[in-house]
């Protein structure tokens, strides 16, 4: 953790508060160096945003959080969240004259903690101190987690952060309200941000089967359904029901009321899917989809899901129905970026049945995630994965009619999130906030385009791993990046670490340059260690991880990071450890995972391994949370993808 | 400080920019309440600092809006700088003008755009040489305080 200090906290806390302040323009940061000094914080202000970077790198411990405006002229305000984010995972207030919706979800999803719109008063500087706290019992739950191998642990934990988050989204003035984590990316400074850091559970059978009894209880109670909801809300962000861009806070809301519309369809697909895919009966899921819904959504709609489901299973078409909500969530989170990414490379029959599966797993992951992320079935995870991102694709296809385009696009950030769709399709699980790194893809464009490309460039070193080709293979661009995902069995899952840490970051740059790193050198969770330190990014870690494990084609583990997957990426973080561009690209992708988790290669990557089995993803993946758990301490999950928090990387 | 006649001119004047619109009386209250005697210039500075730099952002925006192709990019940044400067500062003439500004090029109003452009230019002049005097006045009420 990157001040997991002691508490840190001195008598007169909040006093001395070290603040970093940046912004461009003389007239707000005298004035709000005059406002923090007077909360008798300890100011540092600087106008520029790569002054400040080097200021934070000299000094890593020299200052407790970062307040930085949003429109800079030497470095976009996101990618600065991001950068810090993940090199050193201090939390990230943005500030801005722009008050546009666009642009603090933008905030939200790179893992801001908060979004204070100008003119600022002190009243909203006067509480920041809460974000530096709460990212530091994140970042030592998150320590704690790794000890215990329980996913259940990791999914408090997430729940927790989840929490965490929303609380902090509800503050302030349209504060993000905390990174949460953000995304994944560094930015957000993991915990508040929406990048909950939360080791990624491994949707264990274990989970599965707490999944499946909650459902049948169907009495869920309140907790599940909000679980559901949770993991729902990754899927419905996607559908773009998240308008709430409130942080978290309304995150929730919309969440849930989109999970509900969402839900509708997805439940009736979702229960076929799910029932398919991971052979729950049909009546649990659809009593666990109504459940979800009914409770998550708490309102007055309960009856619908259960309509729905019905009407769903009927429908024919429910992907459509995702779709639209993706349509709506691409712009405002990548999540559905990352579906399409995935379906790309199944097959046009597989294509639908994955649609109905795609969608119900999708849900269901969600739903799953939200139990336990931390071990679903890799089965589940991956089918749904698949589904999801086929559904996604499809659903956004015919949503969007250009397509094919956006759905390049978010494939491009996708390919970066290759895994980080499955993930976040499975992360959504409680980290929905976080995840929304992903479903941040929709204005992504910009980001996974670079990222994308770069994951791509990365992905085709990688190649080798199986996680990973999907992503390598195809090409740099997204639309390939779709079909390679698929490639390594589909199953991008995993990435939901790498999601979550990507929505963190956008700067996945950042983190793969740590994950390659780590890779090539270390194979040893050393290099991934020292980056994870550095970027919370779950993905970094998972993807990573993977890369390390088990010569296996590395698939970015688990955790997400199919794309990583290292295995391959060994090869190529290997070289990219000494070639920057490439661990630009890789760190960035694999960055993520590892920052997050210790770039268990081996677990990582026997997630997507097509070689593995699916019971070896399974245990692989159990084993990666195991790891994770045990020596991670620094990953922040952003996402809480658990079901692949590879990051039980073995340190 | 004693009411003196400086400082009843000052007063009178500080009301009068509220009167006219050219400031926000909540938010310069605001921030006169944040100096204190560490630092009895803040207000001051503050405001010497929005005028030069106002000048700059609305010559930038000029600037890139001549270019061909315009330079978006460049216009956003400083229209949000102007936007969050006056924002914070209390200027509220050249806040709306800024955002009017703002709404109109997003709109891929160019015409309209240019005209709110010179009307914030003008407005801008105004602004300058109203709180220019006034900045004066609060420099040499000072000076007589001592």
């Amino acid at each position: 953790m990157s001040t997991a200090s002691s508490g840190g906290v001195s008598d007169q806390f909040p006093a001395g508060l070290r603040v970093l302040v940046v912004d461009d323009d003389p007239t707000c940061l005298v004035i709000l160096e005059k406002m923090l000094r007077i909360c008798l914080y300890e100011v540092t202000k600087c106008n520029r945003a790569e002054i400040a970077l080097s200021l934070l790198r000299e000094n890593r411990n020299g200052y407790d959080i970062v307040i930085s405006d949003v429109h800079m002229p030497d470095m976009d305000g996101f990618k600065l969240l991001e950068l810090i984010g993940l090199e050193m995972d201090l939390p990230v207030i943005m500030m801005s004259a722009d008050d546009g919706k666009n642009v603090v979800m933008k905030g939200v999803t790179h893992g801001a903690c908060d979004y204070l719109i100008k003119p600022i008063r002190i009243e909203a500087l006067k509480n920041i101190w809460q974000h530096v706290v709460r990212k530091r019992k994140n970042e030592w739950k998150d320590l704690e987690q790794s000890g215990s191998v329980e996913e259940g642990g990791d999914r408090q934990q997430k729940q927790s952060e989840d929490a965490d988050y929303s609380s902090s989204a509800n503050e302030g003035s349209w504060k993000n309200s905390k990174r949460r984590k953000d995304e994944e990316e560094e930015v957000d400074e993991r915990d508040d941000t929406s990048t909950l850091k939360k080791p990624r559970v491994v949707w264990s059978v274990e989970l599965h089967q707490q999944f499946v009894a909650a459902v049948n209880q169907l009495g869920i109670d309140k907790k599940h359904a909000m679980d559901i909801r949770r993991t729902i809300l990754g899927e419905v962000r996607l559908s773009g029901v998240s308008q709430h861009q409130s942080g978290m806070g309304n995150s929730f809301i919309s969440t849930q009321e989109a999970t509900y519309g969402s839900l509708s369809s997805l439940n009736g697909l979702d229960l076929q899917t799910l029932a398919a895919a991971s052979q729950i009966p049909a009546q649990s899921l659809a009593t666990l989809q109504a459940a979800g819904l009914g409770r998550s959504t708490a309102k007055p709609r309960m009856p619908m899901p259960i309509v729905d489901q019905r009407n769903l299973f009927s429908f024919e078409n429910p992907k459509l129905r995702f779709g639209e909500g993706q349509q709506q969530h691409l712009n405002n989170g990548k999540q559905i970026n990352l579906l399409h990414g995935i379906p790309t490379t199944m097959e046009p029959k597989q294509l639908a049945n994955m649609h109905h599966s795609a969608q119900s797993l999708g849900s269901m992951n969600m739903q799953l995630n939200a139990h336990g992320d931390q071990s679903g079935s890799l089965l589940m995870q991956m089918s749904q994965q698949q589904s999801r991102g086929q559904i996604l694709n499809e659903a956004t296809s015919s949503q969007v009619p250009r397509l094919p385009s956006s759905i390049g696009q978010p494939i491009v950030n996708n390919a970066l999130a290759s895994g980080v769709l499955a993930r976040n399709g499975l992360a959504e699980s409680g980290r929905g906030t976080g995840f929304n790194p992903v479903s941040q893809s929709s204005s992504t464009m910009n980001f996974p385009l670079n990222t994308t490309a770069e994951l791509t460039a990365t992905s085709f070193a990688l190649g080798s791993a199986p996680g990973v080709p999907s992503l390598t293979s195809k090409g740099v661009f997204p639309e390939e990046i779709n079909s390679e995902i698929k490639g390594p069995g589909g199953f991008i899952m995993p990435s939901y670490d790498i999601f979550s840490d990507l929505q963190h970051h956008r700067s996945h740059d950042w983190e793969l340059q740590n994950a390659g790193m780590t890779f090539n050198g270390s194979q040893q969770t050393n290099s991934l260690q020292s980056n994870v330190d550095v970027a919370s990014s779950v993905l970094a870690h998972q993807g990573f991880s993977s890369s390390q494990s088990n010569g296996q084609g590395r698939n970015i583990s688990a955790v997400g990071k199919p794309m990583f997957s290292a295995g391959d990426a060994t090869e190529h973080v290997n070289a990219q450890s000494h070639g920057q561009p490439l661990n630009n690209f890789f760190a960035e992708n694999l960055v993520r995972v590892k920052t997050e988790r210790v770039p268990d290669a081996s677990l990582q990557t026997t997630l997507f391994n097509e070689q593995f089995g699916q019971e070896d993803l399974m245990s692989a993946l159990l084993k990666q949370q195991q790891q994770q758990q045990a020596g991670i301490g620094p990953a922040e999950n952003e996402f809480d993808f658990d079901g692949y928090s590879l990051d039980n990387i073995p340190v | 400080m004693a009411s003196t006649p400086l400082r009843q001119q000052l007063s009178i004047m500080r009301q009068s920019l509220f009167d006219e619109g050219l400031l926000d009386h909540e938010q310069v209250s605001y921030l006169e309440t944040l100096e204190n005697e560490d630092d009895p210039d803040f207000i001051e500075n503050v405001f010497t600092l929005f005028l030069r730099d106002s000048t700059r952002y609305i010559d930038s925006i000029e600037k890139a809006l001549e270019t061909s192709p315009v330079d978006y990019p460049v216009m956003e940044r400083m229209m949000y700088r102007l936007k969050g400067s006056s924002a914070s500062l209390g200027a509220s003439k050249i806040n709306g003008e800024t955002n009017t500004l703002r709404k109109n090029f997003h709109d891929g109003d160019m015409e309209s755009g240019k005209a709110s452009l010179q009307k914030l230019k003008l407005e801008h002049v105004n602004f300058k040489e109203k709180l220019a005097v006034y900045i004066g006045m609060l420099k040499q009420a000072k000076l007589s305080d001592y």
